[in-house]
């Protein structure tokens, strides 16, 4: 009795455990569409004031951004923009992000066969390898069709984005030629001026500078130690290399043909001025560890007197937390952004511009209606279509704009003044969607008035005297590196080099500018330098010059 | 054959409970292995595994030319190695140490304080590292204040300092609580040969040392064969979390550096390449060190 009854719990908890194990239905991929059909979602009704004709279905476009990024965050900036656009629209935006590497959130969609209809961020080689899956769908049959502004504003390089069976893979995102910086050299403005504001050209001057102002200010408030740079994980090796006359990383000459930066004097040069700073004790020693948060508190604690840098790094940490922390806060404690170049170099190129965009946006094989998606797109690349997306909500009381109807428009003169005069509030303004939905526009002038942009806080240079400054000083820095565009596809066979190279002069760099003496720097450089060219940085170098100049031959015709 | 079937007739309840087991076991470690095949092709996620280029072994061939490989190998066997070295004597002297401890109040709160940190995370962990060791850290303020030093050492900024680091962390979260395994082969043990001990008069020490150890000689044998076994297996957060760009040179090690190729940027087929290798030569050092057991200390696990 006693064993049938151990028996029979035994098969009870047995088959219990098993059926924890079933498994749901898995819904298979819907079959891409080989032309538009009927977009399921005919407009009815009057045109809104933009000129959109609500569908009589919603269009839902629900879309993972390929960026890494807060989804709270996300979800609370997106919220008034997103019911603006459902009321006026009949369009639902679902915007997903993840605080995770992206790289590895698409590998692993694409490997499990579990991703939305929209993808926004996808970088060349991963719609290459989304493509060659059939994972997404081509857009040309429904640009061609819905698509006027898309081609439009695109214009002739319209066909630049097409593969050579002339079949559009995704649309871009950020297009077009802003010309300010996006990486500059910076200075605390208030204990420069102290200094009697010395002439800064060179990175010697430069550090000069900032060499004396340590010493001027040795500690900060809490006695802690003040470093005259640092480095975050946001600062790229190849924009410092700019100092130094080098391309994006690359040097170029007459004839177009690169070098790396590693195969460079220049190079070389560029690692020592960071070495010799760290061997003064002026460099701050957890420059590599720094996050971009960590690298922030110490900028905001007043311990770093300068910054080479994405210019938007020492507002953020800089003046616009000053401003509400110190108690007698005057205009001039703030960084300003200025050029500085190496003696004998030709220019400094500090903002490499990729007028075809940063990234796409495409639609996957489980996109239920491609054409209200690509209708909507499309809206959103008209020039009003862009201000909506790019500034936010409008005719609010804290809009940044007002919107009449019939293209006519104004900035919220409230809000511009706020900007001008340091007040504004970008955490609050951040909340009226504006840039959150960034799937298809671009960041150039708009071509119908040729001065305005979707990045609000750039349309008024001129006016803003700080901004003004920055675009002055930098002016020069600023170079077209379209044709540098590189696409490292899944069947390239420098794919993996260049991932193994990357990988490798990311932690040389590091190493190299850590050590102690100028022997140890020479060393460890020349190692470095050795063990990439053995790893193919040569062959490298001539694939990408190659690369450079069919698209030179491509964007000149 | 009838043997086996009155063998398993008889342990029939035990083999019913053992199903769902050998079931896990078979679905989630033996089917996913064909998965292994793509080690030999040019493999697209996404795609049937069946679908790619054979390669042969060029993926393997490949991560034996990189320069990473000697780097790789060298700071996954000296991160196992310490490991070893450090953290499997740490649990069996605090379990000796426990088990001297004659307050069972006392022992129970020891005991209990000594598990916590293995519940913490790495993320936490991690933090508390960059609190204590970063170049503001705490460490630094007091090697400053009491003149040992004038400059702040990077210490998660140098790769030198790596090694003993995660070491050093690893021993302290995972001491407590794999002191259990040793605790309780020491309850094992027959406690008339500790009161024969004593009326020999072989004191604390020799208790130890000719009662104790040798009555768990069995678990300290199977927990070094399975340690040496799991060689390869260097650890995979503390680095990611410790690691960064100045001690890369000492942190990479066969895990991150699969995750790194395989999951990160989509190099599936390499990456599996690399963790194919990994598991024959674990498998290889199983096997090895239990011969070496089963010849020196009459003692085995297969």
């Amino acid at each position: 009795m006693k064993k049938t009854s151990s028996t029979i719990i035994a098969a009870a908890l047995a088959v219990g455990l098993l059926a924890g194990c079933s498994s749901g239905q898995e819904e298979g991929p819907a079959a891409s569409p080989a032309q538009p059909s009927s977009s399921g979602a005919e407009s009815a009704g009057e045109p809104n004031a933009f000129g959109w004709i609500k569908p009589a279905q919603t269009t839902v476009i629900d879309f993972y951004q390929a960026d890494r990024d807060n989804p709270d965050k996300v979800a609370r900036d997106t919220v008034r923009l997103h019911d603006y656009l459902l009321n006026n629209f009949n369009v639902d935006l679902k915007k997903t992000v993840y605080d995770v590497d992206p790289k590895e959130r698409l590998n692993l969609m694409l490997a499990s066969g579990e991703y939305p209809e929209v993808i926004a961020a996808m970088d060349d080689d991963t719609v290459d390898k989304w493509k060659a899956q059939r994972k997404i769908i081509d857009l040309t049959p429904y640009v061609d069709q819905y698509g006027q502004n898309i081609k439009k504003a695109l214009g002739d390089k319209y066909k630049t984005y097409l593969d050579e069976d002339g079949k559009l893979w995704g649309l871009p995102r950020g297009w077009g030629y802003l010309p300010g910086p996006d990486f500059t050299a910076h200075i605390r403005m208030d204990w420069y001026e102290e200094m009697g504001s010395p002439k800064i050209e060179t990175p010697e001057d430069y550090y000069e500078v900032l060499k004396q102002m340590v010493a001027a200010h040795p500690t900060n408030a809490q006695g802690e130690k003040v470093y005259a740079l640092s480095w975050n994980d946001q600062v790229n090796i190849n924009n410092v290399m700019g100092i130094w006359g080098l391309k994006d990383g690359y040097k170029e000459d007459a004839d177009h043909n690169l070098v790396h930066w590693l195969n460079t004097s220049e190079g070389l040069e560029a690692a020592r001025f960071y070495n010799k700073i760290y061997r003064d004790g002026l460099l701050d020693p957890d420059l590599f560890i720094n996050k971009f948060d960590d690298w922030k508190t110490k900028f905001a604690n007043e311990r770093i007197v300068g910054h080479i840098g994405s210019w938007w790094h020492s507002w953020n940490a800089g003046h616009e937390i000053w401003r509400n922390s110190v108690p007698d806060y005057q205009e001039d404690m703030r960084y300003v952004q200025i050029a500085i170049k190496a003696a004998g170099a030709e220019n400094a190129y500090l903002s490499p511009k990729d007028a075809r965009g940063w990234n796409y946006t495409v639609l996957t094989d489980k996109a239920k209606n491609p054409e209200a998606i690509i209708k909507f797109l499309d809206f959103t690349m008209s020039p009003i279509g862009t201000r909506l997306l790019g500034w936010g909500v409008p005719n609010e009381e804290d809009s940044l704009w007002n919107y009449e109807g019939d293209d006519k428009w104004s900035f919220n003169e409230a809000q511009k003044t706020a900007l001008l005069d340091g007040t504004f509030d970008y955490e609050k303004s951040d909340q009226l969607g504006g840039n959150r939905f960034w799937l298809v526009h671009g960041q150039g002038l708009l071509e119908d008035d040729n001065k305005s942009t979707a990045w609000y806080d750039q349309n008024f240079v001129d006016e803003d005297k700080w901004k003004k400054l920055m675009y002055d000083n930098t002016k020069d820095t600023v170079y077209d590196n379209t044709a540098r565009r590189v696409v490292f596809s899944v069947d390239n066979p420098y794919t993996l080099v260049n991932q193994q190279i990357e990988d490798l002069v990311k932690n040389g760099f590091a190493q190299a500018v850590t050590r102690k003496t100028e022997d140890e720097f020479v060393s460890t450089f020349n190692e470095l330098r050795d063990k990439a060219n053995k790893l193919g940085l040569q062959d490298l170098e001539k694939y990408r010059t190659e690369e450079y100049k069919k698209q030179l031959e491509i964007l000149n015709q | 054959m009838n043997t086996w079937r009155r063998r398993i007739a008889k342990e029939r309840q035990i083999w019913i409970m053992t199903v769902p087991m050998i079931v896990w076991v078979l679905v989630f470690s033996y089917y996913p292995m064909y998965g292994m095949i793509i080690a030999f092709q040019n493999y697209v996620p996404g795609n049937s595994f069946f679908s790619g280029d054979w390669v042969g072994f060029a993926h393997f061939e490949r991560f034996f030319n990189s320069p990473d490989f000697g780097t790789i190998m060298r700071n996954t066997f000296a991160i196992s190695g310490l490991n070893i070295l450090f953290g499997l004597p740490a649990p069996l002297i605090l379990a000796l140490l426990l088990n001297e401890l004659k307050n069972k109040a006392f022992k129970r709160f020891t005991q209990t304080l000594s598990y916590i940190p293995y519940f913490i995370s790495w993320v936490v962990v991690a933090s508390i590292l960059f609190t204590l060791l970063g170049s503001d850290g705490l460490l630094n303020k007091l090697l400053i204040d009491f003149g040992f030093i004038r400059e702040p050492i990077s210490f998660l900024g140098e790769g030198k300092y790596f090694w003993s680091i995660l070491t050093t962390s690893n021993v302290w979260k995972d001491v407590g609580f794999n002191s259990i395994i040793y605790l309780s082969a020491l309850a094992s043990i027959d406690r008339e040969q500790i009161e024969a001990g004593k009326v020999d008069g072989i004191g604390r020490f020799g208790t130890v040392w000719h009662i104790y150890l040798p009555g768990i000689r069995t678990t300290i044998i199977l927990l070094w064969i399975l340690g040496l076994g799991g060689i390869l297996n260097a650890g995979f957060e503390q680095q990611l979390l410790i690691g960064s760009p100045t001690t890369a040179e000492y942190s990479e090690v066969i895990d991150t550096y699969v995750y790194k190729y395989g999951v990160q940027l989509g190099y599936y087929s390499f990456a599996a390449a690399v963790n194919l290798m990994k598991a024959v030569v674990s498998v290889l050092l199983v096997i090895g060190m239990n011969r070496i057991a089963k010849k020196f200390f009459d003692t085995s696990i297969l």
